[in-house]
């Protein structure tokens, strides 16, 4: 994890010169399909309990009927009723809705800076740093920043009753200057919404 | 949690989804006969059967003890990323071992950062995340400060922490905020 450095005089330098460590994975957000993955492992604990019952009531060990047995003899010449269609159309939409989860990827968190190591700038810090760099620009009283995909809507309120394109242009040049240090930075819009 | 976790997360619920829709419509093909290869009722009477044989208890007492270990470890792979309290440093051996305290070293490196006028508070430790042993540090910025700056100035302190730590197999993730205006603001002229 660190380099040599020769110095300038021609000479060997036992110094050596530390180098940051590698990028991590980019931050994510919680992967809601865990919450699934949690019931389906405590399904599977279930499935044991019916199972170590099941062997122990066969060995008589513990006393009742076996509950696979008894649920067997339970669905055995049963037809298709009208209320399994009800339960059927909800148990298609629930799997629908599993699909959904199983296949929407966890969220991004941040944008990267530009950096030897890991550094990202977490969405809502990109908000305040925009909105704080917006209030910075000459006549702006006040900014207020969303952001949502790669994109960063800031308006402002500035001295004048009308829609100022000359402020908005300013308030532009100045978060794209801010934003440079990203890796990607994000596409800005900004509106002035006039006197506040 | 770990990405192997969330792997099988991902493919049981999908198969379970899968599962799901195939049996709604198999059930109402039932129903409405638009599927003739469907029985007009349901005859459990073969796996009645099977309860019979004289393996089937061992059989459910093996499943059961496989289903019950299956189901803890998956329950406890959702536990989040562990915490890494002490790292193993080079020279350890038979004779005796040598560790840091992982989040001593980390603390120094924030104190260090926060010590900055561009960063409000830092703070961080070493974590065990999808795979990687990551320094993980959270840090708050002024609403003000540069950002290649503060870049740089990670940059300088994560790489004198893991030449102190000696452990080449570290990532680093630093994930910044921003501050309220409030703190700076009282600076600013109208």
């Amino acid at each position: 994890m660190s380099t040599p450095v020769t110095s300038t005089d021609g000479g060997s330098d036992t110094r050596t010169q530390a180098t940051p460590p590698p990028t991590a994975k980019d931050p994510r957000g919680f992967a809601r399909v865990s919450v699934f993955g949690v019931l389906w492992s405590l399904a599977l604990i279930a499935l044991a309990v019916v199972a170590g019952h099941d062997a122990l009531a066969y060995g008589d060990l513990i006393s009742g009927k076996p509950w696979i047995q008894s649920a067997l003899e339970t669905v055995d010449g049963m037809k298709p009723q009208f209320s399994w269609v009800v339960l059927a159309v909800v148990a298609g939409l629930i799997g629908l809705i599993l699909i959904y989860f199983a296949l929407r990827p966890r969220p991004h968190l941040g944008t990267a800076v530009r950096a030897q190591t890991g550094v990202f700038m977490l969405d809502r810090g990109l908000r305040s740093f925009a909105a704080a760099s917006a209030e910075d620009v000459d006549g702006v009283d006040t900014a207020r920043a969303s952001a949502s995909g790669r994109t960063v809507r800031v308006d402002v309120h500035g001295p004048s009753a009308e829609r100022d394109a000359a402020l908005e242009g300013r308030v532009q040049q100045r978060l794209e200057s801010r934003f440079e240090p990203l890796e990607q930075p994000p596409r800005v819009r900004v509106r002035d919404l006039g006197r506040g | 949690m770990s990405g192997t976790s969330v792997f099988f997360d991902r493919l049981v619920t999908f198969v379970v989804g899968v599962a799901l829709i195939a049996g709604a419509v198999i059930v109402i093909g039932w129903k409405y006969d638009l599927f003739n290869w469907l029985p007009e009722a349901l005859d459990s009477g073969p796996a009645l059967d099977v309860t019979e044989y004289g393996w089937w208890p061992w059989a459910l007492a093996a499943a059961a003890l496989i289903l019950l270990l299956l189901g803890l470890r998956w329950l406890f792979g959702h536990l989040p990323s562990r915490r890494v309290t002490e790292l193993r440093l080079p020279g350890s051996g038979a004779e005796g071992r040598l560790e840091v305290d992982a989040g001593s070293a980390v603390s120094a490196a924030c104190a260090s950062l926060q010590s900055r006028h561009d960063i409000r508070s830092a703070k961080g430790d070493v974590r065990r995340d999808r795979g990687q042993l990551v320094i993980d540090i959270r840090a708050t910025l002024e609403p003000r400060c540069d950002l290649a700056e503060v870049a740089t100035a990670i940059d300088e302190t994560t790489a004198a922490l893991t030449q102190s730590l000696e452990r080449p197999d570290l990532y680093c993730r630093v994930r910044l905020d921003v501050g309220s205006r409030g703190r700076s603001k009282a600076a600013r002229l109208h």
